[in-house]
C-alpha cells in the first residue's frame, strides 16, 4: 500500500497478478465496507487458478450444493449424473424410492461407472437396474451395495461388503436434492431464512417441465451468480425483455445482508400487469399459478441465491432454477430449469405455453451470456479496476462476504 | 370527550355535525340520516338539471355563483374547479368526446368524509356528476368508488332517480352511468391512476402530460372530480334556486381526530379558525399543541388558534389543507414520531413505479424512524431534511413525493429545534415506535358511524421489516 488514498489507488490500472493471499485479503476488506461504499470483486478473482483451487477445496467441497430435483428421478432406477468439484456423482432413486447420491468412482480401480462404452444418451440420465462398471463389470445395486465383482473369488478373503459405492451426504428440501462433499463434518442444510421469505410457495409439488441446457461456457462462476442476482441490469441489457415485467425501479431489496444468502422482490411493472386486486398488481402468467398464493405473492417474482450457486426465481406459475457449477477457473456449466406446479399440467395449452416461456427465458439468457462472456475476457484487462456498485447490487457485496468468509486464512 | 384508545388502534369516528346553515349544508340537520331521492329533491336537488337543459345555460348560471367561482377541489389538490371544468368544456367545443370521472377512491387514512358522503349523501354526488356531465357534454359518467357501501348507495341513488323521474334518466342527452370498483390503495385516487384503472384495472399513476383532461378514459377529455367537490357543485347550483342562500361551496368537510381519541366529521365554514375548531370539540387545552393537517398531505404545524382554515392561509404556513382532515397530536405524543408514522406509510404505499419516489421515501422514513436514538456524528440531519423537502416535489408520476416534501418542509419550518434535540439526545417516544403499521393510530374508522364494512389500505406489505 502506498501513502495514497486507497480509493484513488484502485482506480489506477494494475499490472500483473497479485499473490492469492493478498487477493483474498482484498476481497475481505471490500466485504467489510458499508453497502453504500461497496465495490466490485477484484477482476483477478474471475480468472486466478490458485484462487479457483481454494474455492473448490473450501467452498464447493465444503458447502451444500443443489444437484437435482427428486422429480428428475421419479422411478426406481432413474438416475442423474453430474460432476462437481472434480467429483463424478450420481443421483439415483432406489427400489425403496429413497433418493441417494453416490460417487461414480468404481471401488475397484476408480473408473467412472458411466464411462467407457456407456452410450452417450445414458451418460447423463437414464434408468438402470444395477450400475455396472464398464471396465471389469463390477455391478452395484441401486442402494450402492456391491452386487457382483467378477471372479474376485480368486482373491482369498475378498469381502464384498467392504466395497459398496461411497454415498455422499445428501438431504432433500422441497424436492431439491442437496449434497455436501464434506460429509458429517458439515452443519445441516439451513433453509429457514429462505423459507421465511417464500410465504405460500412450497416446491414439493412442483416439477421440472423444461430445461434450457446452456452447456459449458467461458465465464467464471461468480460472474454468473452476480448477473443472476442483481436486477439493476434489467434497465440496460434486458430493456425489452425482463425490464417491462420486472422493472428495476420496482425491485425491493431484501433485508438479509449476511454472507450466506440474498433475496429481493421483483414486483411486476404496471405496464405489464394484467390488473390489480386488493392493491396488488397482477403479474402476467403463462400457466395457472400455484394454488394458495396470496395477491401479494401473485404480484411479484422472488429472486434469491443461496451461495455458492443455488439460484432461483420463484414466480406464481413458472419458477426457474439455475443449475450452475464451475468446471474450471474460467468456465462454468449451466442449465436453466423451468418448474411448474403439478396442477398446471391441466392447462389446455400447456405445451405451447411452456415452449413460449422457455423461448422467453432462452432469449433473456442469451442477453446475459453475451455480457458475461465479454466481462470474462475484460477481467484480464489492466483497466478492469476501480469499479463501483449500485445499491441494488447488494448481492455482489454479499457474495464477497461469502467468498472471504470461506477463504479467509 | 370519548375514552382514550390504545396507542396503535384505529380511531373510531363517532359523531358528525354541520357548522353551517342547513340550507347550504351537505350534512344538514340530521347528519346520520341517509338522504333519499325525495328529501334531496325537496331541498332543491336536481332542479338545476331540470331547468337548464343545455350546458351553456347551466354554465352561465353556475359561473354567476360566487361560491362556484371560488370552489376548489376537495380531493386534496385544491385545484380551482371552475378552471378544470372550463378546460374540458373547451375540448368539447372542438368536437372531442368527453367523460366525467366521479372520484370516490378515498385513501387518506385520516379522512372519512368521502365515504360518508357516498354512503349517506349519494344524491348530492349524483346531482353534481350529472351537472358536470351536462357542462362538458359528457357521454359517460364513471362512478369510481373504493368503498362497497358507497358503491351500493350510489347504485341505489341512480336507480331511485330513474324510478322517480324516468324521462330525465333515459333521454337521449343523458349520459351513460357506469360504476367502477376502485382499488383500496393509496394511489388509486390520484386522477391519472383513476383514469388508467377504469380503462385497464391497473390503478397506478401515469406520467403527465397528458393529464386526464387531455387524454382521459378511452382517450376522452375526462373531467375528474372528487365526490365532495361534485356535491358542493350541486349545492352551488341549488343555492342559485334559493333567493339569498349563502355560498354552498364555502364550507369543507373535515375529519377531525386527536391522538388516541375518537374522531368526528364536521362541516366547517372556510375561514373558521383552528382555535374555534378545537374549542367546539371540547378538546382540553393540552390536547393538540401540534396539528397534522390535510390528512397525510399537509404536514405538521404548531397549534395556532388564529389560523384561518382556508387553502391560502394554510399554505402560507408551509402546510396544506388537503382533504380537510385534521389530527391533533396529544401532549404526551411526539410530533416527530407522528412525522415518521406518515413517512413510513408513504414508503409502504407508493405506487412502486418511480425510482426516485421509492428510494427517497425509504430513505426519509428510515431517517425519521431512527430519530429515537441520538445520532451523534450525523451533522447533516437538518440539512438533509431541508434539501429533500426542496428537491422532491415533482419527482414522480403522482404527488406522493410532493406530500413527503411538504411534510419535510413543515418540519424544517416549524420543528428545527425538535429535530436538533432528537439528533443530540434521541427521544424515548420515537424509540418505542415499531415499524409494522406504525401509522395505524393515524387512521380513522367510520364503520361504527356509517355502517359495518371495513376499509383497509390493501393488505399490509408482507415481510415489512423493522430495520
Amino acid at each position: 500500500m502506498s501513502v495514497m488514498d486507497p480509493g484513488v489507488m484502485t482506480t489506477e490500472p494494475t499490472r500483473g497478478r497479485e499473490p492469492v493471499g493478498a487477493l483474498i485479503d482484498r476481497v475481505g476488506q471490500q466485504a467489510r465496507l458499508e453497502l453504500r461504499d461497496a465495490v466490485p470483486m477484484p477482476a483477478q478473482a474471475y480468472w486466478d487458478e490458485e484462487l479457483y483451487g481454494q474455492e473448490i477445496e473450501k467452498i464447493f467441497k465444503k458447502d451444500w450444493l443443489c444437484l437435482a430435483r427428486t422429480d428428475e428421478v421419479p422411478d426406481a432406477g432413474d438416475y442423474f449424473a453430474i460432476d462437481i468439484a472434480d467429483e463424478p456423482l450420481i443421483v439415483v432413486r432406489g427400489e425403496d424410492s429413497q433418493v441417494r447420491v453416490f460417487s461414480r468412482v468404481c471401488r475397484h480401480r476408480y473408473e467412472d461407472l458411466l464411462g467407457g462404452g456407456t452410450p452417450a444418451d445414458q451418460r447423463r440420465t437414464g434408468c438402470a437396474k444395477r450400475f455396472v462398471c464398464p471396465y471389469h463389470d463390477w455391478a452395484y445395486r441401486l442402494d450402492g451395495e456391491l452386487f457382483a465383482a467378477p471372479d474376485m473369488v480368486a482373491r482369498p478373503g475378498f469381502d464384498m461388503s467392504a466395497f459398496n459405492l461411497r454415498e455422499v451426504r445428501s438431504t432433500v428440501w422441497q424436492g431439491f436434492v442437496f449434497v455436501n462433499l464434506s460429509g458429517d463434518l458439515a452443519e445441516p442444510l439451513d433453509m429457514s431464512g429462505i423459507e421465511g421469505i417464500l410465504g405460500g410457495y412450497d416446491f414439493t409439488d412442483w416439477e421440472v417441465a423444461s430445461v434450457i441446457d446452456w452447456g459449458t461456457t467461458k465465464v467464471n462462476w461468480k460472474i454468473v451468480v452476480e448477473n443472476f442476482s442483481e436486477a439493476y441490469h434489467h434497465l440496460g441489457l434486458h430493456k425489452s425483455s425482463a425490464q417491462p415485467i420486472w422493472p428495476f425501479a420496482s425491485v425491493q431489496m431484501g433485508d438479509e445482508v449476511g454472507p450466506e444468502w440474498f433475496y429481493s422482490r421483483l414486483f411486476v411493472g404496471a405496464d405489464a400487469a394484467t390488473g390489480e386486486v386488493n392493491g396488488h398488481l397482477v403479474q402476467p402468467t403463462w400457466l395457472t399459478p400455484q394454488p394458495g398464493l396470496s395477491q401479494y405473492e401473485l404480484s411479484q417474482g422472488i429472486l434469491f441465491a443461496k451461495f455458492p450457486t443455488f439460484m432461483m426465481l420463484p414466480a406464481p406459475d413458472i419458477t426457474f432454477w439455475f443449475r450452475m457449477f464451475p468446471t474450471a477457473a474460467e468456465y462454468h456449466q449451466l442449465e436453466i430449469l423451468l418448474m411448474v406446479h403439478k396442477s398446471s399440467y391441466a392447462h389446455p395449452e400447456f405445451k405451447e405455453k411452456i415452449h413460449e416461456a422457455t423461448e422467453f427465458f432462452r432469449d433473456v439468457q442469451g442477453e446475459d451470456a453475451s455480457c458475461n462472456e465479454r466481462i470474462q475476457s475484460s477481467t484480464r484487462s489492466v483497466f478492469a479496476t476501480g469499479g463501483v456498485l449500485h445499491p441494488q447490487e447488494q448481492p455482489l457485496w454479499q457474495l464477497q462476504k461469502y467468498v472471504s468468509s470461506r477463504l479467509a486464512r | 370527550m370519548t375514552q382514550t384508545l390504545t396507542a396503535r388502534a384505529t380511531l373510531p369516528l363517532d359523531r358528525a355535525e354541520s357548522w353551517v346553515e342547513p340550507a347550504v349544508s351537505l350534512l344538514g340537520a340530521a347528519p346520520m340520516a341517509p338522504e333519499g331521492f325525495e328529501a334531496y329533491s325537496a331541498r332543491g336537488g336536481y332542479a338545476a338539471l331540470a331547468r337548464c337543459r343545455d350546458g351553456d345555460s347551466l354554465w352561465a348560471g353556475l359561473t354567476g355563483s360566487p361560491a362556484f367561482q371560488a370552489l376548489q377541489g376537495r380531493g386534496g389538490a385544491a385545484f380551482p374547479t371552475r378552471r378544470k371544468v372550463e378546460v374540458v368544456r373547451e375540448a368539447a367545443a372542438t368536437g372531442r368526446a368527453t367523460s366525467v370521472v366521479v372520484n370516490g377512491a378515498e385513501s387518506e387514512p385520516l379522512s372519512f368524509k368521502d365515504r360518508y358522503l357516498m354512503r349517506l349523501r349519494p344524491h348530492a354526488i349524483l346531482d353534481g356528476a350529472l351537472l358536470a356531465a351536462r357542462l362538458v357534454g359528457a357521454g359517460r359518467v364513471h362512478l369510481y368508488v373504493a368503498d362497497g357501501q358507497g358503491m351500493d348507495a350510489l347504485r341505489e341513488a341512480v336507480q331511485s332517480r330513474a324510478a322517480h323521474d324516468p324521462a330525465s334518466a333515459s333521454g337521449p342527452a343523458q349520459p351513460d352511468i357506469r360504476l367502477v370498483a376502485a382499488q383500496h390503495s393509496y394511489v388509486a385516487g390520484e386522477e391519472s391512476a383513476a383514469v388508467r384503472a377504469i380503462a385497464t384495472g391497473v390503478a397506478r399513476p401515469t406520467d403527465k402530460p397528458p393529464r386526464p383532461y387531455q387524454a382521459g378514459v378511452d382517450g376522452d377529455a375526462s373531467l375528474v372530480l372528487n365526490v365532495e367537490t361534485l356535491a358542493r357543485m350541486a349545492l352551488c347550483a341549488m343555492s342559485g334556486e334559493a333567493s339569498d342562500a349563502p355560498a354552498g361551496g364555502g364550507a369543507f368537510l373535515a375529519t377531525v381526530s386527536g391522538s388516541g381519541l375518537a374522531a368526528g366529521l364536521y362541516e366547517v365554514p372556510l375561514g373558521t379558525t383552528l382555535g374555534e375548531v378545537r374549542g367546539r370539540l371540547g378538546f382540553a387545552p393540552e390536547m393538540g399543541a401540534d396539528v397534522l393537517i390535510g390528512g397525510f398531505f399537509g404536514g405538521l404545524m404548531p397549534f395556532d388558534p388564529d389560523l384561518q382554515l382556508d387553502y391560502a392561509a394554510v399554505r402560507a404556513r408551509s402546510n396544506g389543507l388537503g382533504c380537510g382532515a385534521m389530527h391533533f397530536v396529544a401532549e404526551d405524543d411526539c410530533v416527530l414520531k407522528v412525522a415518521a408514522d406518515v413517512a413510513v406509510f408513504f414508503s409502504e404505499y407508493t405506487a412502486r413505479q418511480c425510482r426516485t419516489c421509492i428510494s427517497s421515501s425509504q430513505t426519509i422514513s428510515l431517517t425519521l424512524s431512527r430519530l429515537g436514538r441520538p445520532a451523534q456524528g450525523v451533522d447533516t440531519l437538518l440539512d438533509d431534511i431541508a434539501r429533500w423537502g426542496h428537491q422532491l416535489p415533482g419527482r414522480g408520476a403522482c404527488a406522493v413525493p410532493d406530500g413527503l416534501a411538504l411534510l419535510l418542509r413543515s418540519l424544517t419550518e416549524h420543528y428545527s429545534a425538535e429535530l436538533e434535540s432528537h439528533r443530540a439526545v434521541g427521544c424515548a417516544r420515537c424509540a418505542s415506535a415499531g415499524w409494522d403499521r406504525r401509522w395505524q393510530g393515524l387512521s380513522v374508522d367510520g364503520e361504527e358511524l356509517t355502517g359495518r364494512f371495513h376499509w383497509t389500505t390493501g393488505e399490509p406489505p408482507e415481510g415489512g421489516d423493522p430495520r
